[in-house]
């Protein structure tokens, strides 16, 4: 019984050592987060957050974790690649716009909603486009929104 | 970039890191209770449950609850009602599991297209089935939660290893000898059912029963004991899972069926090397 417990002891305390690694890796992503190093020419090498060179399922899991803690990513630069959609919303009488994605199996889709800066206009629906900007946040209808305010815009 | 220096930074992000944390911890629980339930020849009770736990999920999706606040407890029930029914059951074991797999995944994927509240249903249905990207969007609290539920699922079998020793190799016996079989039967239930809930998003509700039952077979074509079955099975279900993860993030493939392809490798490598050492044995 105690050679059960010193080893069940032993077994808790790595699974705690376990999680706590996880939180004390440093990321090697940028650390160019300002909104003033921002406005300089944002391109997919020099993204924060470089989202066309990754896998269907980094790319996908990536989207999702920037939409559950988005906070860890405002003001980031971001380079994605994907499909543009618009939707048009009735309650707000907008048209709202997203490059789109899926995962590898193609039954889970991303979606990034973006506004371009003035200057630049929308493509056709369903055109592959590569977008940069940095990774910004509004308020509409008593609901913040996060999207990526695109500096530029290139069909693909 | 190559394969090292894309593990290198893939590795930085947290939501891997996450991933191979929980796929090290719901492995290693699934390969300890997977010799078990081999040999009590309960090898679907995973497609079961996990079966029965895709209908529980389908009932918190329409009632837009916490998803284990009902999953978990409705899946130690359908375990328990599994694994106590026993030999006094009028529906035996394997017919018993087909029935509520089957009735489970069929009432699950009718709420879910009746009551939807997601419009890509078969998004999410082909998520649940075979965890194709789920395992990669945990949050730490549910990392978290894992790890303190995968720690009484070890506790558990370490503290209680003598005692499901014997309920496993000989019921009878055991509880002639005055151990009460049936609790370390509802134990075993329900640890089980822990196990299912934590694998589902790891490699799906389809591809659970890999998870139990491949580590045990593989390790059962290499040792003989019951201890070293186990330690060997454990150890070979966390290789398959971290490689199964890192091998699908870098070659961008589903996750669950990768890992599950993973042990099926092993699983031919051990029974190679079982039949190389049966016949070195042989002719020594």
């Amino acid at each position: 019984m105690r050679k059960s417990l010193t080893i069940a002891l032993t077994l808790i305390l790595s699974l705690t050592a376990l999680c706590s690694c996880s939180s004390e890796t440093e990321t090697v992503q940028s650390e160019n987060t300002t909104a003033a190093a921002a406005a300089d020419e944002i391109t997919v090498q020099s993204a924060d957050i470089n989202l066309c060179d990754m896998t269907f399922n980094m790319l996908y899991a990536q989207v999702n974790e920037m939409k559950a803690s988005p906070e860890d990513y405002l003001n980031k630069t971001v380079a994605v690649t994907g499909t543009f959609q618009t939707s048009y919303y009735d309650e707000t009488g907008k048209d709202y716009y997203y490059v789109i994605g899926s995962d590898v199996t193609s039954c889970c889709n991303w979606n990034l909603e973006f506004i371009l800066e003035d200057g630049l206009s929308y493509p056709e629906s369903g055109t592959e486009i590569q977008l940069t900007g940095v990774y910004s946040t509004y308020d509409e209808l008593g609901v913040t929104y996060y999207y990526l305010d695109a500096t530029s815009i290139t069909a693909v | 970039m190559n394969l090292i220096e894309s593990l290198k930074y893939y590795l930085t992000f947290d939501f891997v890191r996450y991933a191979v944390i929980v796929g090290i911890l719901v492995s290693l629980c699934a390969a300890l209770l997977g010799v078990s339930l081999v040999l009590k020849r309960y090898s679907m009770i995973g497609d079961g449950l996990s079966h029965v736990a895709f209908g529980a999920m389908t009932v918190a999706a329409v009632l837009k609850t916490t998803e284990i606040y009902i999953t978990l407890p409705v899946t130690i029930v359908a375990a328990v009602l599994l694994l106590r029914l026993g030999k006094n059951a009028k529906i035996k074991g394997d017919a018993a599991i087909a029935m509520i797999s089957v009735g489970a995944l069929a009432l699950g994927y009718l709420i879910m297209n009746l009551f939807s509240t997601n419009a890509n249903i078969s998004g999410d249905v082909c998520t649940t089935l075979f965890g194709s990207t789920s395992i990669l969007t945990l949050t730490k609290s549910d990392v978290y939660l894992c790890a303190g539920l995968a720690a009484v699922v070890i506790l558990v079998y370490i503290l209680f290893y003598n005692k499901l020793f014997a309920v496993t190799f000989d019921e009878s016996f055991a509880a002639a000898t005055g151990t009460k079989a049936s609790v370390y039967n509802l134990l075993l239930a329900v640890v089980t059912a822990v196990v299912i809930v934590l694998a589902m998003d790891l490699v799906g509700a389809l591809l659970i029963s890999a998870l139990i039952v491949f580590p045990a077979l593989s390790s059962m074509r290499l040792f003989k004991s019951f201890r070293s079955v186990i330690i060997s099975s454990a150890i070979m279900a966390v290789i398959c899972s971290v490689t199964g993860i890192l091998a699908s993030v870098v070659f961008d493939t589903p996750v669950g069926s990768t890992i599950v392809v993973a042990d099926i490798v092993v699983f031919a490598l051990s029974c190679l090397a079982g039949v190389i050492n049966g016949g070195i044995r042989k002719n020594a």
